[in-house]
């Protein structure tokens, strides 16, 4: 464990270039795909909570077995489509950072979907009656739905955010964990172990930690300002 | 304006069943009425919240917009300031008559606090201010005044009725009341289990002419 530490931090203070590549791709897999999903997913948790009926009903059901849907899943789907006999050959995704993107948005989206829709249940309503009262169109009805789940947003992204920077998969079966194209922390602390250096490996671990806590910092900041 | 007959439907219970009412531009109705008489859902309905079993029109009044207050009130997280002037432009003459009627509550101190975390009937002070922000043809108001103090209350009728007879709009404003209604309104809408005969002066309610159920009304709730 000592060693594993001193190793981080020793890893971190040369600047070694497959470790400040590694850290490039995991942060840039893991903000895109979670702002791609909160994109898609809080409107979509939105028009959910506001539904009616059976239709309503079927949705919530798919989309909770899709919260459940195992990352390895998810990546075989993903690696089927996006292999050369797969529909979406042609896009060149496998073995790609795009190509893992959109495997996480696919695991994450349901997610940020089910937690708007919790949210929202049984409130929207209210702010709805309201705005509609006060005679104001849809557009500002849903800026002020929103609004009022400004924290939960927050939140979420955290969440979707945590779930794919934590991912593997998904991740390596989409990505392949090529040194500096599509290496991931996790990827890599997987591939570091499998080849017998546990301790370069737990070394990994902790950056991977530190990452976390330093974005819990942020967020919880951040969300005490959207809160005031 | 002439509105048509309404009716609602919940499961199998009927909840509301009026017949068609002749309304009067610029007026002040109360809609009074037991526990689960039917005024909220009269409300709701014709401000098209909620779907009456068969649709209805509102005939003599063309373009008749809507205003309407929801019985609980819903404070929006963001200053109380920003919550009256919510979705309109920050017009120096908004940005006045919102502070105009902050004023009038005695609600200055409050202003910038979040309206979400205000008491009830500050709440409740914030919706109505909210929505006499606007201009309507028809303003529909769900029980205003319930929870605010009886200072609030007063100020409160004197707002609606100056903001009436600004605007020309015609307000229907559920109370229990009849003082209230005899302060602020020309008629009233009695309902009873759902039904009602249509507005009726306000003299000749508390005097005891609009039938039995009114006069058992009046036992309890009367003066
Ligand atoms: N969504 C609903 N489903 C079933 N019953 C309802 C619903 N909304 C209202 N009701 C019933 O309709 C009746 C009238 O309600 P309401 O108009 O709110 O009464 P009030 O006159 O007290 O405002 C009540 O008995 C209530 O239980
Ligand atoms: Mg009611």
């Amino acid at each position: 464990m000592k060693t594993a530490l001193l190793q981080a931090i020793e890893l971190i203070a040369s600047r070694n270039g497959q470790l400040m590549n590694i850290i490039s791709v995991t942060l840039r897999m893991s903000i895109a795909s979670s702002l791609a999903a909160l994109l898609l997913g809080v409107p979509m948790g939105a028009l959910l909570s506001r539904g009616k009926g059976i239709p309503r009903k079927v949705l919530i059901v798919i989309n909770r077995t899709l919260m459940g849907l195992p990352p390895v899943v998810c990546g075989l789907i993903c690696y089927i489509l996006f292999s050369g006999v797969g529909p979406l050959r042609h896009l060149k995704l496998l073995f790609t950072v795009k190509g893992m993107i959109i495997a996480q948005v696919m695991l994450i989206t349901p997610l940020v979907i089910g937690n708007t829709e919790t949210y929202l249940n049984g409130r929207t309503d209210g702010i709805d009656e309201t705005a509609k009262g006060l005679g104001l169109a849809a557009g500002r009805r849903f800026l002020l739905t929103l609004n009022e789940c400004r924290y939960q947003i927050v939140s979420t992204y955290l969440f979707g955010f945590s779930r794919a920077i934590a991912e593997v998969g998904a991740v390596s079966m989409v990505g392949g964990a090529i040194a500096f194209k599509t290496n991931v922390m996790t990827t890599a602390i997987m591939m570091y172990t499998n080849m017998g250096n546990v301790t370069l490996g737990l070394a990994l671990g902790i950056i991977l930690l530190c990452m976390a806590l330093v974005l819990n910092v942020t967020v919880y900041i951040l969300q005490a300002v959207v809160d005031r | 304006m002439k509105i048509d007959p309404i009716r609602k439907t919940y499961q199998s219970r009927t909840v509301l069943d009026t017949c068609s009412m002749e309304i009067e531009q610029g007026r002040i109705y109360a809609v009074a009425g037991a526990n689960g008489s039917g005024k909220s859902t009269l409300l709701r309905c014709l401000a098209g919240i909620e779907k009456p079993d068969v649709p209805f029109s509102v005939t003599g009044a063309e373009q008749l917009s809507m205003g309407y207050l929801p019985q609980s009130s819903y404070p929006f997280k963001m200053s109380l300031l920003k919550n009256v002037l919510v979705g309109l432009p920050r017009s120096g003459e908004n940005v006045s008559r919102a502070k105009d009627l902050i004023e009038a509550f005695d609600l200055g101190e409050l202003s910038s606090s979040r309206a979400d975390r205000l008491s009830g009937g500050e709440k409740q002070k914030t919706a109505l201010m909210r929505i006499l922000m606007r201009r309507f043809g028809l303003l529909l108001l769900d029980e205003p005044t319930s929870a605010m103090d009886p200072r609030g209350v007063l100020t409160a009728e004197e707002l609606i009725t100056s903001h009436a007879k600004e605007t020309g709009c015609t307000v229907m404003m559920v109370t229990h009341f009849m003082k209230q209604a005899e302060r602020i309104a020309d008629e009233i809408i009695f309902l009873s289990s759902g039904r009602t005969d249509g507005p009726v002066e306000l003299s000749r309610f508390l005097s005891g002419q609009a039938g039995d159920a009114a006069r058992e009304y009046l036992e309890f709730w009367g003066a």
